[in-house]
């Protein structure tokens, strides 16, 4: 019996086009989409060299020093400025069309030129300051102790770096890749159209076909649960498809820990067709009302989770703590997130049980609903 | 007027699902407006980046060091737990933490090699400065405690912090800089381009899908009306239901940017919408004529006004997209219509070779707008036809 009922659910669920779209098709366009938009995203704030002019006004004032310095700094592929030496009119235009980001005027008192403030433009200044202050150091040991002189170039020239990078973690921090962690949260919630299905065709005040099913002499609860093991399988397959398109078409990197991904794939996919037959068991009103209700929690949810705004998951764990836990997608967002990005398990763990614990209520809710219900009549 | 009235009834049955697109439309505005404020410190040198310094080891030198940076870094207190300043910094919270280790005065004093341990965001303009800043003291610093035998920590403090307060000046080259607030409109206008698709699409199609069935058709064909008349009241509908649609969307916009409606920009922000709005009205036209079934259209609808959005630069800047990605967009009408808007924002001469430019784009979205009219001309004629053979 199991196998005749699984057989030709599964022959049902196959042949609904919608459900297959909205459930598989819809999340690898998304996916696709997110792709396109955010794949340049990832490498902003990357360094490019800044392109500056230096003005050589004052003649009189030759500081070869600082031009050498300059370009020394202008070469090679770890290169801070291209940097180019013109007269100020010269200079002047460049800037004006957005050539250069300022120009340097020599003198006693370097003078930067620029047109706006930015993040380039304070480097060209902080670079500037940086010369005038080792020039004030190295006048005033000069002053307290004028036979420093060659150990005052020797520091000079051994300028030395005094930071060490510490790895955060074993991956990088991309934080674009929120989207995608919460998108794949959303679909394994969509997967409660599935457990809506299922809970529209086995009550028989709600679909003719529950009607005819209901009078055959097939335990309910039986008959109810192997349908549910084909709406799973379906899903489950679904789920793996987007996830398997997202990690080798789209390159999107889930870290190194597959299995439990996959895992934590299979617990979502128990999670959203468990919400989605509370939700249509607990609900009283039409498939629409239903429908209404699963999406507008579900697309609540990939908001709060990040799917819109990457900040927002992180403004909601840190300022309205109690919304990230009870928020089904966000605990599978923030799943995927922690076995990418954390080193040890505490908060997969944290968000594995609350997920359990969803699935329990849903799983248990939706039983005590639909169970042993008669109809007078129809 | 039976045709308009029948069809305002149908439009009246979608109102659900059209205030849904209504409602995203107002809350990520809002959101919008929300987020966008705090961030926006534009000042040339203050802006501050927001790091994480934990010291392990307190003396002179270290307070020197804090107080340098004080001066290019907003200090974030978060718990120094790794998990905590893990997350910090994936979500761009802090772009830097900074740990002085135990021990670290005492070597660097000895000329040891002891460095301090910095977690950064990998390449980040950002962290740039601030290691040039902890060069620079460091190696004032350590100047002074190389060439001049015998001096005390708190005297090299002292002489490093002079030797930093030397800056070189700075002046703005033209008289136009960008200072105050930035500008949110071109914000919302872009989005509206998001909302108008979705929402027109769902209307005009809701329409086409009743009176393009066949057995409607030809029932309309016997009814006493002319089918001229029938036309006009047909595509009245339409046109209202545009307008209307198109009204709402920009007043929505003119009230969250309502601090900034003086500004000259406005009145092309409003034409260049409408200007959409008719190529956005042809494309749901074009769909409505080529698609059947209310689910179909729901599909082709999100499928096509998500993807749009999305590399056109509605929802992710323009400047961030890839070349290829924008080539392809070229091809959608919204992608000019954000180029447009991007390009208001950015004037601040309205003359006519600065306008010439948004004019193009501006032409461009007409000549899509005819192009989509006309193709779906042809094709309802055509399919018409064909049923009716």
């Amino acid at each position: 019996m199991f196998k005749h009922i699984l057989t030709y659910r599964l022959k049902i669920l196959l042949r609904n086009k919608s459900l297959i779209f909205w459930t598989m098709v819809f999340p690898i366009v998304l996916a696709s989409l997110f792709g396109l938009a955010f794949g340049n995203l990832g490498g902003i704030g990357t360094f490019q060299p800044i392109d500056v002019a230096v003005v050589d006004a004052d003649a009189a004032f030759d500081d070869i020093g600082f031009l050498s310095m300059m370009e020394m700094l202008s070469k090679g592929d770890e290169r801070l400025f291209n940097s180019q030496i013109t007269d100020e009119i010269e200079a002047q235009t460049l800037l004006a069309n957005g050539e250069i980001k300022g120009y340097i005027l020599m003198g006693e008192e370097m003078t930067l030129f620029v047109n706006n403030s930015g993040f380039e433009q304070s480097i060209i200044k902080s670079f500037l300051d940086q010369y005038l202050q080792s020039v004030s150091a190295a006048n005033r040991v000069l002053s307290i102790r004028a036979e420093a002189l060659p150990e005052v170039l020797t520091a000079l020239d051994n300028r030395q770096n005094f930071t060490r990078e510490v790895s955060a973690s074993r991956t990088n921090p991309n934080n674009t890749l929120i989207y995608f962690f919460a998108l794949l949260a959303m679909t394994c919630l969509y997967s409660g159209f599935s457990g809506m299905t299922e809970v529209n065709d086995i009550q028989a005040n709600l679909s003719v076909k529950a009607a005819r099913i209901n009078v055959a002499p097939v335990h309910k609860l039986k008959m109810f649960l192997y349908n549910i093991t084909a709406a799973f399988v379906i899903q489950f397959v679904q789920l793996l498809v987007v996830l398997a398109y997202m990690v080798f078409v789209l390159s999107i990197d889930f870290g190194t820990r597959e299995g439990l991904v996959v895992f934590t794939v299979f617990l979502g996919t128990i999670v959203g067709i468990s919400f989605g037959a509370f939700i249509s068991a607990l609900v009283k009103g039409n498939e629409n009302m239903k429908m209404g209700i699963l999406l507008g929690v579900t697309m609540t949810g990939s908001l709060l989770a990040g799917m819109m705004f990457a900040d927002i998951k992180y403004i909601v764990s840190t300022s309205a703590p109690v919304l990230a836990v009870i928020n089904p997608v966000n605990l599978l967002a923030d799943a995927f997130y922690a076995l990418y990005f954390f080193d040890n398990y505490n908060r997969y763990i944290e968000n594995i049980v609350g997920l359990s614990i969803f699935s329990v209520i849903f799983c248990t809710a939706t039983y005590l609903i639909i169970r042993r219900q008669k109809y007078a009549s129809l | 007027m039976p045709v308009f009235n029948l069809c305002l009834k149908i439009i009246k049955k979608n109102i659900p699902s059209i205030m849904i697109y209504l409602g995203v439309f107002v809350m990520v505005s809002i959101i919008m407006m929300v987020m966008a404020e705090p961030n926006q410190q534009n000042i040339f040198a203050e802006i501050k980046t927001n790091i994480v310094f934990i010291a392990e080891d307190e003396s002179p030198l270290v307070d020197g060091l804090r107080k340098e940076l004080a001066e290019i870094v907003n200090f974030v207190e978060i718990e120094d737990e790794p998990e905590v300043l893990q997350d910090a910094l994936f979500f761009r919270k802090v772009h830097y933490i900074l740990r002085v280790p135990e021990g670290f005065t005492k070597d660097f004093v000895s000329g040891g090699t002891l460095l301090l341990e910095k977690t950064v965001i990998p390449d980040s303009t950002q962290t740039i400065r601030i290691d040039m800043m902890i060069d620079r003291y460091l190696n004032i610093a350590r100047m002074y405690i190389d060439t001049i035998p015998e001096i005390d920590l708190k005297t090299v403090v002292a002489h490093t912090s002079e030797d930093l307060s030397r800056s070189a000046g700075i002046k703005f080259g033209t008289d136009k800089i960008n200072e105050g607030e930035p500008s949110l409109m071109v914000y919302y206008f872009n989005f509206l381009a998001y909302t108008f698709m979705f929402v027109v699409i769902i209307g005009v199609s809701a329409i086409m899908i009743v009176l393009n069935n066949i057995d409607i058709r030809r029932r309309n064909a016997c009814a006493p009306i002319s089918a001229t008349r029938f036309n006009v009241e047909y595509y009245l509908v339409h046109i209202v239901f545009m307008s209307v649609s198109w009204l709402i969307l920009v007043a929505f916009c003119l009230l969250f940017g309502y601090n900034e409606i003086g500004n000259p920009s406005t009145l092309y922000y409003v034409v260049n919408s409408l200007v959409f709005a008719l190529s956005a009205s042809g494309l749901s036209f074009l769909i409505g004529n080529l698609v059947n079934g209310r689910e179909t259209i729901n599909a082709v609808a999100n499928i096509l006004v998500l993807s749009s959005s999305f590399i056109s630069g509605v929802f992710v800047p323009q400047a961030l997209l890839g070349e290829n990605v924008l080539r392809i967009a070229s091809f959608m009408p919204a992608y000019w219509y954000v180029k447009a808007n991007n390009k208001i924002s950015e004037l601040m001469v309205f003359d006519w070779q600065n306008l010439s430019e948004i004019f193009t784009y501006a032409l461009i979205q007409l000549g899509f707008a005819l192009a989509f009219f006309i193709i779906a001309l042809v094709v309802g004629k055509r399919k018409f036809n064909i049923e009716t053979r």
